[in-house]
């Protein structure tokens, strides 16, 4: 602020506020104190310039400040009675009272010129002299003011004085803390024509485009670094390619850069690899999993070893449904990674990898996969700080790290695939005993026990089931559960030879699709049942269609709005309620009412939560009540 | 509310007397705010659905969607009570009869109650109604209990004066936040020839984060107990031999 006029004053706050309230001085704005901020008020004169205020707590002192040395000609009147001092008096004042060395006046005459000192570009070239000789100043309370007071002048005289500051205990700390903070605050500023910011608000600005890659990879160049500034580059290139935008600058600044690659330092090639996992991380997280595999696959070659590249790669595959390539690259990559990274890690990959496998109908391969994983989760706590695994984890932090209940689950889905339902009873048996209410494992245990022909235990375990069924179990599956569980009860039953009782359990479960969700054989017993149950012959307004359609709407909407809890917990509750009085006997006019009420409340809760959450306002969501309005015949 | 007028309060959470049914206030700043706010949610007569710094209106919906889902409450409830990253953390509330607005503040330096009224009233009942909840001290008494003080001599003193004025600097320190002006009355007091008046100041420019006085203060102070008490506001080593 090279013409600022600037004025430290002794406390009056008030007297300031009077003047400055005058005709002439207008209050533009003000900012309270806060634990991070000083007290501010800026005011603007009759001709527009502005003047800010400020008062700082920890110098005991009040600024007065303003780009337009004309603006505060009519202060000279205070500057003149010394109660407003300039930066030139201020030294002076220091200089005087460091020769009749009065510490009062030492520490008010160095923070007003410190403060003052703070808001203009360049140091007064006597005050290093001063500051060196109060580093050495007898009283300690004059020395840690000192170096108080230089933490305001973020100059390199500064940072050369701190570096040889005499040492003492009291005040070591410090002078390191200030050390660090000048040397990282080096670190990451950069030049950058017509701009002048840190490293990390650049990159705050993500998603960032072509320009702002090509404009980084640049700066890289510049500084030496060809590794990081070719990961950079091949982002554009990549941007650039779906964007229709030029290629040829690009291709021949990486002809440039790869060549200067081969001589550029094992720094610039670590960090490079860095920036690189990063970038593509971002990539994913944008949906854009093609840029991710161009990428790497032209990093790959010079990034060398590549191991968060390839898992990167396979991450991008896994987006784009390419599962078979994702599984097979997967299993190519664990046992490097388990070599590298921490054991939750190799884990939590190990997991996701056995879990593709299975989907992919692979259960042999996944348990191969699974067999690497100690199975009581020993892996917990160990910690690996080594640059790889920290990299493999920020890879590995797209996908949950799955638990204890998680592992039983799968093993046991792996068991029943590869014809041991013994073994996924006993991983079932293990996960309920820990969370007896856990329906999706007591649906997965009556396919089990059927299985067996352990019928009694079937029947126990289908009760058990739909009464920890929850109504969101219910509405989020495609075939509602409860139906499955009644199916599997009912075949129970008549393998009991309880035929009468099992066809009245089938007569309660309405949605037919279970019949073909299953998959299991029905006995003959069965089959007119069956008839019965696929047409549909409820007379009641509220039928299964309707049951069926809330289901439908529900669980759509609900899993769109996953990352909005409140509204999750409102709708879950609105479709609960309504596929509750869907199982009730009534009136269907009395039902109608009922609904529609709910759907009034609802729609009049979701207009107010849509002016703090824009997930209330999306279109889909008023569609899906619109659809409940229809279902419900309005 | 045509013309309204502020009245400040600084509440002495440290020197409320605490009954049964009244625990005392937590030491912690945090706590202590807490338990202010929740005092005055629940007092009759105050709108319990406050307000934080974000918002300088009442965003709360008006008037509310009845039923309301708890989710939903919460979820405007968190929406209404954030808070600005550059102010200090407040919750604003409305008394129901007078629409007066009352505003808790929590600063480094203690709590604040600012009450906005209408000039031409005095403080209403559902007002009066709210402050006998808590220990709010208005500013216009911390003044005049400094003031009172300053003025008596040294052997004046007595253990009744020197509480108050270890509450008037502890108000002060919360009133003067953002206010240099309370320097010139802490360089006053930081003369007086009885160490407790000197300790009471050390505190308050300790809340206030004075350092550059504390370190003046530190030059000055024989009081070898003091001098400890600002080394280590000071975060400076103390002398062996000093606790």
């Amino acid at each position: 602020m090279t013409d600022a006029l600037a004025f430290a004053t002794h406390p009056t706050q008030q007297t300031l506020i009077r003047l400055l309230s005058q005709p002439g001085y207008a209050l533009v704005s003000s900012q309270p104190r806060s634990p991070h901020r000083f007290f501010e008020a800026i005011f603007r004169t009759a001709h527009g310039h502005e003047i800010v205020y400020r008062q700082d707590h920890i110098l005991g002192i009040s600024l007065l400040y303003t780009r337009q040395s004309a603006s505060l000609s009519s202060l000279d009147a205070l500057l003149g009675q010394g109660v407003l001092v300039d930066l030139v008096t201020a030294q002076r004042a220091l200089r005087q009272a460091l020769d009749l060395d009065d510490p009062a006046a030492i520490l008010l005459a160095l923070a007003q010129t410190c403060g003052l000192a703070s808001l203009h570009e360049d140091l007064p070239v006597e005050l290093p002299a001063m500051l060196r000789r109060l580093a050495s100043h007898a009283h300690l309370p004059i020395r840690s003011a000192t170096l108080t007071a230089v933490a305001y002048l973020p100059t390199d005289a500064i940072t050369d004085l701190l570096h040889t500051w005499p040492r003492e205990p009291a005040l070591s700390a410090e002078i390191d803390r200030q050390l660090t903070l000048r040397a990282a605050a080096k670190s990451v500023t950069v030049e950058i024509p017509a701009l002048k910011l840190p490293l990390t608000e650049i990159f705050a600005d993500r998603p960032v485009g072509i320009q702002a890659h090509t404009r980084r990879s640049l700066m890289l160049q510049k500084r030496g670094e060809p590794t990081r500034a070719l990961v950079e580059l091949y982002a554009a290139l990549a941007l650039s390619r779906r964007a229709g935008a030029p290629l040829y600058p690009h291709m021949l600044r990486a002809s440039i850069l790869k060549a200067a690659v081969e001589t550029s330092t094992a720094d610039d090639r670590k960090h490079a690899l860095v920036d690189a996992v990063q970038i593509l991380l971002q990539f994913l997280a944008q949906g854009e999993p093609h840029i991710v595999e161009e990428i790497c696959a032209a990093l790959s070659p010079i990034l060398v070893p590549d191991l968060p590249l390839r898992l990167c790669r396979a991450s991008a595959l896994l987006d784009r449904g390419r599962t078979t390539d994702a599984a097979a690259l997967l299993s190519d990559l664990l046992p490097a990674i388990a070599g590298l990274a921490t054991p939750q890690v190799f884990a939590q990959l190990a997991f996701l990898t056995a879990q593709t496998l299975v989907d992919l109908g692979n259960a042999p391969g996944a348990q191969q996969i699974v067999a690497q994983v100690p199975e009581a989760q020993a892996v917990a706590g160990a910690t690996v700080d080594e640059p790889w695994a920290k990299l493999l984890a920020l890879v590995a932090a797209r996908y949950p790290q799955p638990s204890h209940r998680d592992w039983l689950f799968l093993r046991a889905h792996i068991a029943a695939q590869i014809d041991r339902p013994d073994r996924a009873h006993h991983y079932l048996n293990q996960l309920l005993a820990v969370e007896p209410t856990a329906a999706d494992a007591w649906l997965a245990q009556t396919a089990l026990l059927l299985q067996l022909r352990a019928f009694p235990q079937a029947l126990i375990a289908c009760e058990a089931g739909e009464e920890s069924l929850l109504p969101l179990d219910r509405m989020l599956e495609e075939v509602d559960p409860r139906a499955i569980l009644r199916l599997r009860r009912a075949l129970a039953l008549c393998a009991l030879d309880q035929s009468g009782e099992a066809a009245l359990t089938l007569a309660l479960s309405d949605d037919p699709r279970c019949l073909t969700a299953d998959g299991t054989p029905l006995p003959a017993s069965l089959a007119p049942l069956v008839d019965e149950l696929t047409s549909d012959a409820s007379q009641t307004l509220l039928t299964s269609d309707l049951r069926m359609g809330l289901r439908r709407v529900g669980a759509a909407c609900i899993r769109s709005i996953e990352h909005a809890p409140a509204l999750r917990a409102l709708l879950v509750d609105f479709f609960a309620a309504l596929l509750r009085l869907s199982d009730e006997v009534s009136d269907n006019s009395i039902l109608q009412s009922r609904a529609l009420s709910l759907l009034a409340s609802v729609e009049a809760q979701l207009a107010w939560l849509s002016h703090i959450d824009e997930h209330a306002a999306t279109p889909s969501l008023h569609a899906a009540l619109a659809d409940v309005a229809e279902l419900l015949g309005v | 509310m045509t013309s309204s007028l502020v009245h400040r309060f600084y509440l002495d959470t440290d020197g409320a007397p605490a009954s049964l049914d009244r625990p005392p206030f937590s030491s912690d700043l945090a706590a202590a705010f807490d338990e202010v706010a929740r005092r005055v949610a629940l007092a009759p007569l105050v709108n319990p659905r406050a307000w934080g710094g974000a918002h300088v209106e009442d965003p709360w919906p008006q008037p509310l969607p009845s039923p309301l889902h708890p989710a939903v409450e919460q979820a405007i409830r968190r929406h209404a009570e954030k808070q600005s990253p550059d102010r200090p953390a407040q919750l604003t509330f409305r008394t129901q009869a007078s629409r007066s607005f009352l505003t808790v503040i929590a600063l480094e330096s203690g709590l604040l109650l600012h009450v906005r009224t209408d000039a031409s009233l005095p403080l209403p009942a559902d007002v009066t109604g709210v402050l006998a909840g808590l220990p709010a001290v208005p500013e216009t008494e911390i003044l005049s209990d400094l003031a009172r003080i300053q003025a008596l001599s040294p052997d004046q003193l007595t253990e009744d004066t020197i509480q108050l004025a270890h509450r008037g600097l502890r108000g002060l320190a919360a009133l003067c936040y953002e206010d240099l002006s309370v320097l010139t009355l802490l360089r006053q007091l930081a003369q007086h020839p009885r160490r407790e008046i000197r300790a009471a100041v050390l505190s308050a420019a300790s809340l206030l984060g004075l350092r550059f006085f504390l370190l003046e203060l530190l030059l000055t102070e024989r009081d070898p107990a003091l001098s400890h008490l600002l080394r280590v506001a000071t975060h400076l080593p103390s002398e062996p031999g000093v606790s």
